[in-house]
C-alpha cells in the first residue's frame, strides 16, 4: 500500500534525485575495495590532534617490546643464558663445523643473513626464508608454520636438519657437546642438580633462554607509543594511520605487529607464484590451511628483507603493496606506500649489542670428532 | 464580494468579460474539495500495486488542475495557443514522471518503494554497481561476478576427511554410539549431544552450557557441525583435532565428570555390547578399547558432521540461491573486512584472533589462549568462530555474551575492524549468513541404540 504521507512531494524529491544523480545502472563501479583511506589525498602533515588521537588509539593496539621474553617452562639464570650464548654461535654444532644459529640469523644484521634462503650443509638451499631471531620469543609459535611452540623447541631442529647443519641424530651433537672439556662445566652451572646435563633438550634450553633476551627496544615507534609524538615523522605518522586503516592490524597486531596467528597468503585474491610449499598444510596436513603461513612480526622488518616465506620480495614498500592487494584487496597509491614504508622504519629498535657479543668458545678436546664434509 | 474582485482583476487583465456565475464557480471549488478527498482516502487503499496508487492520484491531480485552469484561469474562453502551451508543457511534465516512475519502480525492490531520497538511496546502495541497466543481462553478470569472488571462500568438502583417522562404517557407527553415550559421564545423564545437540545444530542454545550438577562451564559450546574442518578446536585452540578435543570434557571435572581414563575404560569394558563394536572398528589393535581409540571413534564419526548450505549452491553458480538482499551481504561481508579472519569454507575456524583488535573488549575476563599460555602475546586471542549455521547457534562469542546476531555482527564490526555498520549493512550481512545455515545429514545423526549396561557397570554418580 502507498505510505507515504506525502505522495506528491515525495514523488518529485525521488524524480529530481534521480535527474541530478543520473540512472543507477550509470553509476561508476565503486565499492569498499578501492576507498582506500587515503587514496588520492594529497600528503597532508596529521594535525597536532589527529596525532594525538593516532597515538592514544596505537598504544592501545601495539605496546612496548618487553626487555625479556619471560617463559615458564624456562627459568632465565645467568649461567643457563651464557651458554645459550655459546651454543648460538657454536659452528661444532654442525656437520662441517661451519655453520652456527649465528650463520643464518646473523645477530649483528638483525637476525638475519638476509638471503632469500640460507646456504646449509655444502652450501644446500632451505626452501623458506631465515626470520629475524630479535623478538622471535615473543611469537606464539615458531617456524613459518608454526611447527614449534616455542624456541626452545625450535633452536634444537636446524641442529639435525640434513640441508642445515646436517648432524645426524640428537646422539651426535651430545658426543661433540661432551667431548668438548669446557662445556661439562658450562652445563653443570647451567642445569643444577642433573646428572648429565649435556643433553640435547638442554641445547634447546639454553639457546631459547639466551633467544628471550633477544628483543630490540626504543625504536622511534615505541617512543611514539610513549607519547614522544616527534618521534616519527609526519610520513611515518601518516602510514601507522594507513597502517591501521587499510586493515594490516587485522594480522599484524599486538607489540610485535604480528607473530601471533597464521594467515592465508592470498586472501583476497591467488598469490602469484605459490609454488609447491603449502605452509601450514604441511605440518596440520589440513586441506583447509593450504598456504597458510605465520604472520610475521614487523620488528625490524626494514633491516630484514628480502621477505615472505621464500623470500621472494626484496622490497619492501612492493611487499606493502602486495599484501594491500593480495591480502587486503586495497590498491594503495605510492605516496600510501611510501608513508607505509616511512612507518614499518619506524620499527627498527636498537640491537642490544653487548649481550650478542660473541663469547669465547671452549676448544675442542681430544675425542672431538673432526669436521665432515660428506 | 471576494469572487467579484478576483475576477474584476482577471477581467482587466484579459479583456474578457465576466461570464461565469458565482454559483458555477462554488459548483467548480466543490468539485475540487471532492476531488481533494478522493486523493486522500485513495492513498489508503490498496488498488492494486502502487503504480496503481499512484497513477489514480496523478489522474485526479490532472483533473483538478484542468478544472482550475479551465475555469478560475479562465482558460475555457481564452485564445485556443495558451490552451496549447499549457497542454503541451503538462504532457510534457507528465512524461517526465511517468518515465522516472516506471525506472524507479524497476529498480526499487519491493520493500524499497518509499519515495524519499533516502530510501533511494538505500535501494541504490543495496543494488550496488551494475554495469548495464537492462534488467535480466545485467543482474546476471553482477550475480556472476559475485560468485566468482565467493569462490575465493573455497568449496565445502562432503567430509573432513583425515589420513591419520581413517573413517570406516564400523568407525562410524561406534562414534555415533559413543557420541549419544551418557555413560560416558559420572551422572550418566550427560553425553556429548547434551551440549552439542546434532537436532539443535550441534549446540544447546545456552550461554554456557550445565555439566555435572550443573555447574555451568566458562565458555559456551561452539557448534559441533562442520567443526572438524577447522585448524583447532576449543575456543582457546588448544586441540589440533576432533579426536583430540573430543576426550576433553569427559574428563573435565565441570563436564563430563569422569574420575580417570581408566574409570572411563571400565565403564566401557563392562557394558557387553561395545567389545564387539570397538574390534570391528578398530580390527589391528590387540585390545582395541583404549581411551584414544574414542577420540578416533568419535572423531571419524564427527568429521562427517558436514551442513551444505545454499551459499555452497550459490558458490557452484546457482545465482538464485542467494537473494538479492544476500548478496548484498555478501558483498558488504566482504568489502568490510569480515573476510580478513571469517575466511575459508568454513568462514573462520582457521586462525586465532585478537578480541578487541581496534579498541579494548570490554569484558576481559577470559583472556582466551593467554590462560593456556601465559605469553602476553597471546592475549584476548581467541579462535575466530566458524560462521556456517551461525544463525541457529546464538548466543555468541567464546563466553556467550551476546543474544543476536545483529548484535555480534554490529560488535566484531566496531571492536574488530573499526567499522560503525548501518542497521541496512547490519541487516544485509546477517541475511547473507542466514545462507549459511545448511543441511543437517539427518540418518547419520539418528540416535542409535545403546548396549545394555552389564553386571558391573557403575551405578551413576550424580555427585
Amino acid at each position: 500500500m502507498f505510505s507515504s504521507r506525502r505522495p506528491w512531494s515525495a514523488l518529485l524529491t525521488g524524480a529530481l534525485t534521480f535527474a541530478l544523480t543520473g540512472c543507477p545502472g550509470e553509476q561508476p563501479a565503486k565499492t569498499g575495495d578501492t576507498t582506500g583511506p587515503g587514496s588520492g589525498e594529497a600528503s597532508a602533515a596529521l594535525s597536532t590532534d589527529e596525532v594525538k588521537k593516532l597515538q592514544e588509539m596505537a598504544s592501545g593496539m601495539f605496546g612496548p617490546v618487553p626487555a625479556v621474553a619471560e617463559a615458564a617452562g624456562n627459568e632465565l639464570t645467568p649461567a643457563k643464558v651464557d651458554l645459550g650464548r655459546m651454543l648460538y654461535f657454536e659452528t661444532r654444532l654442525s656437520k662441517a663445523q661451519d655453520i652456527s644459529c649465528n650463520s643464518c640469523h646473523d645477530l649483528a644484521k638483525f637476525g638475519v643473513d638476509g638471503e632469500k634462503t640460507s646456504p646449509g650443509h655444502e652450501g644446500q638451499r632451505g626452501t623458506r626464508n631465515s626470520p629475524t631471531v630479535y623478538n622471535a620469543a615473543f611469537h606464539s609459535s615458531q617456524f613459518w608454520d608454526g611447527r614449534a611452540a616455542t624456541v626452545e623447541e625450535q633452536a634444537t631442529m636446524p641442529i639435525t636438519n640434513p640441508v642445515e647443519m646436517a648432524m645426524a641424530d640428537d646422539a651426535a651433537v651430545e658426543t661433540v657437546l661432551r667431548s668438548i672439556p669446557g662445556y661439562g662445566a658450562k652445563f653443570g652451572e647451567a642445569f643444577p642438580g642433573q646428572e648429565q646435563p649435556v643433553t640435547m633438550a638442554n641445547v634447546g634450553q639454553a639457546i631459547g633462554a639466551f633467544e628471550r633476551g633477544l628483543t630490540t627496544q626504543n625504536a622511534p615507534f615505541d617512543r611514539f607509543l610513549a607519547g614522544e609524538t616527534a618521534a616519527l615523522s609526519p610520513a611515518a605518522q601518516r602510514g601507522l594511520k594507513a597502517f591501521v586503516d587499510v586493515g594490516c592490524i587485522q594480522c599484524h597486531m599486538g607489540p610485535q605487529l604480528g607473530g601471533n596467528l597464521f594467515q592465508k597468503l592470498g586472501l583476497r585474491k591467488p598469490w602469484p607464484n605459490l609454488g609447491d610449499d603449502t605452509g601450514r598444510a604441511e605440518v596440520t596436513d589440513n586441506a583447509m590451511e593450504k598456504y597458510f603461513f605465520k604472520v610475521p612480526g614487523l620488528r625490524n622488518v626494514a633491516q630484514t628483507a628480502p621477505y615472505l616465506h621464500d623470500g621472494s620480495v626484496a622490497d619492501l614498500g612492493e611487499v606493502s603493496r602486495m599484501m594491500a592487494e593480495y591480502q587486503l584487496g586495497q590498491q594503495l597509491t605510492d605516496a600510501q606506500v611510501a608513508d607505509m614504508v616511512a612507518f614499518l622504519e619506524s620499527l627498527t629498535g636498537e640491537l642490544p649489542a653487548e649481550y650478542v657479543q660473541k663469547p669465547d668458545l671452549p676448544e675442542s678436546g681430544p675425542d672431538t670428532p673432526a669436521a665432515q664434509q660428506d | 464580494m471576494a469572487d467579484t474582485h478576483h475576477n474584476d482583476e482577471l477581467a482587466a487583465d484579459d479583456h474578457h468579460p465576466h461570464v461565469v456565475s458565482t454559483t458555477f464557480l462554488v459548483g467548480v471549488f466543490v468539485a475540487l474539495l471532492v476531488l481533494t478527498v478522493v486523493t486522500v482516502l485513495a492513498s489508503y487503499l490498496d488498488l492494486g500495486g502502487r503504480s496503481t496508487n499512484i497513477f489514480v492520484a496523478v489522474l485526479i491531480a490532472t483533473v483538478k488542475a484542468t478544472l482550475v485552469a479551465l475555469f478560475f484561469m479562465h482558460l475555457r474562453w481564452d485564445k485556443p495557443f495558451n490552451a496549447i502551451v499549457l497542454v503541451g508543457s503538462l504532457g510534457m511534465v507528465g512524461l517526465f514522471l511517468g518515465i522516472s516512475t516506471l525506472d524507479m519502480l524497476e529498480a526499487i525492490p519491493e520493500r524499497d518503494r518509499e519515495f524519499s531520497a533516502e530510501g533511494i538511496k538505500r535501494a541504490r546502495d543495496r543494488l550496488g554497481p551494475r554495469p548495464g541497466h537492462e534488467t535480466g543481462a545485467a543482474d546476471d553478470e553482477a550475480a556472476k561476478q559475485l560468485i566468482q569472488q565467493a569462490q575465493m571462500f573455497g568449496a565445502l568438502p562432503a567430509a573432513f576427511e583425515s589420513k591419520k583417522n581413517p573413517a570406516t562404517p564400523a568407525k562410524v557407527e561406534l562414534g555415533r554410539m559413543l557420541y549419544y553415550e551418557t555413560r560416558l559421564s559420572k551422572s550418566h545423564q550427560i553425553s556429548c549431544n547434551t551440549c552439542h545437540d546434532l537436532a539443535k545444530f550441534g549446540d544447546d542454545g545456552q550461554k554456557t552450557s550445565p555439566g555435572h550438577r550443573g555447574q555451568l562451564g566458562t565458555r559456551n559450546s561452539p557448534t559441533v557441525y562442520n567443526a572438524a574442518g577447522q585448524s583447532m578446536q576449543f575456543w582457546d585452540g588448544r586441540a589440533a583435532d576432533v579426536e583430540q578435543q573430543a576426550l576433553g570434557p569427559i574428563l573435565n571435572p565441570v563436564e563430563m565428570a569422569m574420575g580417570s581414563e581408566d574409570d572411563v575404560l571400565s565403564v566401557l569394558r563392562s557394558i557387553p555390547g561395545y567389545a564387539e563394536k570397538f574390534k570391528a572398528a578398530f580390527p589391528e589393535a590387540q585390545d582395541p578399547i583404549t581411551y584414544h581409540n574414542i577420540g578416533q571413534a568419535i572423531g571419524a564419526f564427527e568429521r562427517l558432521l558436514v551442513t551444505p548450505a545454499p551459499f555452497d549452491r550459490f558458490v557452484e553458480g546457482d545465482a538464485s540461491a542467494l537473494t538479492p538482499q544476500q548478496q548484498k551481504g555478501l558483498q558488504t561481508f566482504m568489502q568490510v573486512g569480515c573476510t580478513a579472519c571469517h575466511m575459508g569454507p568454513l568462514f573462520g575456524g582457521n586462525i586465532m584472533q585478537k578480541l578487541g583488535l581496534r579498541k579494548p573488549w570490554p569484558d576481559t575476563k577470559d583472556q582466551g589462549k593467554f590462560e593456556e599460555t601465559g605469553n602476553p602475546g597471546d592475549k584476548m586471542m581467541f579462535k575466530t568462530s566458524q560462521l556456517r549455521n551461525i544463525a541457529k547457534t546464538a548466543p555468541y562469542y567464546h563466553d556467550g555474551s551476546v543474544e543476536t546476531l545483529d548484535e555480534a555482527v554490529r560488535l566484531m564490526a566496531d571492536y574488530q575492524l573499526g567499522t560503525q555498520l548501518t542497521d541496512e549493512q547490519t541487516a544485509d550481512i546477517v541475511a547473507f549468513l542466514e545462507s549459511l545455515t545448511g543441511e543437517v545429514p539427518a540418518d547419520l545423526i539418528k540416535e542409535p541404540e545403546l548396549p545394555p549396561s552389564g553386571p558391573d557397570t557403575p551405578k551413576p554418580d550424580p555427585n
